[in-house]
């Protein structure tokens, strides 16, 4: 440095300009005599008056105690005994009061190893210094947010394949701050099952120019893993070449954790759980309801949940969701609603639907819980069926049980009464002596045997029609087979006057068995001509009707009745007969109830005596 | 000894005709009177309910019979027996051995016994003395 006096400085004007534009203020020391010689801008920089005069003890005042003031002192102390140079940046107090930075610069003169004079300057850097202290301030608060969200940041030069990381970022990386990064050194630092993953990534958004958030996975030196996720942005050459990219990278292992435990949860959970918002989007849905609708958890989130519901029910959906935002609470719909959701292929599955609300930092949403009735359906069907059938054997075993005391009645009586008739004859041909007599005995045995013979073939028969009911069913027209009745009833009509009417137009005919529907229509109509009034002549109508799908058949005579109190029990009975007619045998009606019985039918009747008699056969 | 009236009330003539035989052996019985069904036998004691001579003293009465059956006839004739100034017992004669008719007859006090057919002349003869 030049060897300069302040004279220079008085001067040389323009310099002088220079130096108060840059606010640099001069001071000088006269060490021998003390004296101090300060410049304007000096003057301007500490605020004080323009004749004020600077001495040792005038301007001890500006100099804070403490710290700045040592500093100085330090500095001057050095200068004067060793002719150290000093370049000081100090805190002010001005004459007004105002703190003030300044940068202290003096050069002391060495004459023969003791110092003459201090010549140097001060410059105002206060409003640099603020703007420092402003940044280190923010430099300390960002890094501090960085730690408390527990974000770094980084830039990577492609081109050069240079990284800078923040400090934070190296804390999340679990590693040394300052450590060189490159992108090699990333991938080495991440988890090995992330490595493929990030380079895939990498690659894509550079050749996508489109960053995706994406997470990887760290080890700590303390084994311990963490997930951290990052977001970017690109930056382009003219060319429209990514250069570089800038963004963060963020540990979300808490949040991660959490959202895994929630998961856990989640998929712990036996029931489909479907997490929609207000809006009915789906954000979450768990390991069941992939099964259940046989989607991937990618193919429903961010899409409307009426996916997932068939059409017709859409009003019904919106109703209780409706309701339930009105008072989000947990809220099960009824068990009754038979409410269905639909899968990938269509299938409808009956479930049982629970809302619960479900409060997150991005508002309420909804877990909707689905329970699988299929097989509680199944069951509650099959309980139904089995109920049904065991009715119905129920009432099978009852007809079989009365068929079986009907039988017995019939071998009881109907069979033991020739028998014992034969047995009686037997006895008296043995003690009997005329000759006359014993012809007219064996007579009556040939009869009774007839008759045994009789009642034997028609028991055969019922049985035959309760073996053989199912056979060839077929299309029957009632009119047919009453025209062949009439026909086969022709001199018996005729002999009567009887008249016959019919009305089949509800039901023109019936699968049934055809042989059967004859001989029901042959016994019933000749019982009307055989048990007609006597006072009139007989009338006789068939109608064909359909109840509840059934096809009934009704034969209705104005013949004399019966009375069914007393008789009723024993209408369809084998040999018994109501009236008194030579030609009862008491057949007709037990043969008849066999057939409709055999093919599961019903047949009753209704009767007034002296009115006349109507039958009823549900086919 | 005053000789006993029958009724044998039953539609089989066969045994009609087999017990006329037998019962026409025992020297008490008086008169035979048959009909087909209780409706008849009823008709006829109503018809001759003042005639002590008309009435039977004993009935033979079958179960299984058209128009009015055994036990049809016992509810009227119980109905009228108290007007009736005779002492007439009836005994049951079915070919059935079906329990459920047995018991039904067994509940009926003025039905003395339940027969099982065929009745053989010897059964018959003790009922008679028993009179």
């Amino acid at each position: 440095m030049k060897n300069w006096d302040n004279q220079d400085f008085k001067s040389v004007s323009l310099f002088k300009e220079t130096i108060k534009l840059a606010k640099i203020g001069l001071y000088e020391l006269d060490v021998p005599s003390n004296k101090i010689y300060w410049s304007d801008v000096t003057k301007q920089i500490v605020q004080v008056a323009d004749d004020f005069v600077p001495t040792m003890e005038s301007i001890s005042p500006f100099f804070n105690e403490g710290y700045y003031k040592d500093l100085a002192k330090d500095a001057m102390q050095n200068a004067l005994e060793n002719g150290d140079t000093y370049d000081l940046d100090l805190e002010v107090l001005t004459a007004k009061g105002n703190v003030r930075y300044v940068r202290n610069v003096g050069y002391p003169q060495m004459v023969n190893g003791s110092c003459v004079k201090i010549v140097g300057f001060l410059q105002d850097i206060t409003e640099r210094k603020l703007t420092k202290i402003e940044l280190t301030k923010k430099i300390q608060q960002l890094s501090l947010a960085e730690q408390l969200s527990q974000i770094g940041y980084w830039e990577w030069d492609i081109l050069k394949d240079e990284i800078m990381w923040s400090d934070n970022l190296y804390r999340i990386f679990d590693m040394e701050v300052g450590t060189p990064i490159n992108f090699e050194r990333v991938i080495s630092a991440i988890h090995p099952d992330d490595r493929q993953m990030f380079r895939e990534n990498a690659e894509e958004i550079i050749a996508e120019k489109r960053f995706r958030k994406f997470m990887h996975r760290i080890i700590y030196k303390d084994d311990s893993i963490h997930t951290v996720e990052l977001m970017g942005e690109l930056i382009t050459n003219k060319k429209g070449e990514v250069v570089k990219i800038i963004g963060t990278t963020q540990d979300i292992t808490e949040h991660r954790m959490s959202e895994i435990k929630f998961r856990g949860l989640l998929d712990s959970a036996p029931d489909t759980m479907v997490i929609v918002d207000q809006n009915g989007i789906i954000q979450l849905i768990n390991k069941q309801a992939e099964k259940m609708f046989g989607y991937k958890s990618a193919e429903l989130i961010d899409q409307h949940v009426t996916k997932l519901v068939p059409n017709r029910l859409w009003d019904t959906m919106e109703y209780y969701a409706n309701a339930f935002f009105k008072a989000p609470k947990h809220t099960g719909l009824p068990s009754d609603l038979d409410f269905f959701v639909h899968n990938k292929s269509g299938f409808q599955i009956p479930v049982q639907v629970t809302l619960s609300p479900l409060k997150t930092s991005e508002g309420l949403l909804v877990s909707i819980a689905l329970r699988d009735m299929t097989i509680q359906k199944q069951a509650a069907h099959r309980i139904m069926e089995t109920n049904k059938s065991l009715k119905e054997s129920a009432t099978r075993l009852k007809a079989q049980n009365r068929q079986l005391e009907e039988f017995n009645q019939i071998t009881s009586h109907n069979l033991r009464s020739p028998v014992s008739n034969l047995k009686a004859l037997l006895d008296i041909y043995k003690t009997e002596s005329d000759a006359g007599t014993k012809e007219m005995i064996i007579d009556k045995m040939e009869s009774v045997t007839n008759h045994l013979t009789w009642t034997l073939d028609t028991l055969v028969e019922s049985l035959l029609i309760k073996k053989n009911s199912q056979h060839s069913l077929e299309k029957s027209y009632f009119e047919e087979i009453l025209k062949k009745t009439e026909e086969m009833l022709a001199a018996e009509i005729s002999k009567t006057n009887a008249t016959i009417a019919y009305d089949f137009s509800e039901a023109p005919s019936a699968m049934y068995n055809k042989v059967y529907l004859e001989s029901i229509f042959l016994n019933l109509i000749s019982n009307s001509l055989k048990y007609k009034a006597e006072n009139r002549d007989p009338e006789i109508f068939v109608q064909s009707t359909i109840n509840e799908g059934i096809v009934q058949l009704e034969f209705r005579d104005n013949g004399l009745g019966i009375d069914l109190k007393k008789n009723g029990h024993k209408l369809f009975g084998f040999s018994k007969v109501f009236h008194r007619n030579k030609d009862a045998k008491g057949v007709g009606l037990f043969l008849t109830k066999a057939q409709v019985d055999a093919m599961g039918g019903k047949i009753w009747a209704t009767s007034e005596e002296g009115k006349g008699t109507s039958f009823f056969i549900n086919l | 000894m005053k000789p006993i009236n029958v009724f044998v009330v039953d539609d089989d003539d066969i045994y009609q005709f087999t017990i006329g035989v037998t019962l026409k052996s025992i020297p008490q019985v008086g008169s035979i009177i048959t009909f087909c069904n209780g409706a008849e036998a009823l008709e006829h004691i109503l018809a001759h309910q003042n005639e002590e001579d008309e009435l039977p003293d004993i009935i033979f009465l079958d179960i299984n019979m058209p128009v009015m059956d055994g036990f049809q006839f016992m509810e009227e004739f119980n109905e009228i027996l108290p007007k009736l100034n005779k002492n007439i017992k009836v005994y049951m004669v079915s070919s059935s051995m079906d329990p459920k008719d047995m018991k039904k007859a067994k509940r009926i006090d003025e039905i003395s016994d339940y027969l099982v057919k065929p009745l053989n002349s010897k059964d018959i003869k003790e009922i008679l003395t028993k009179m």
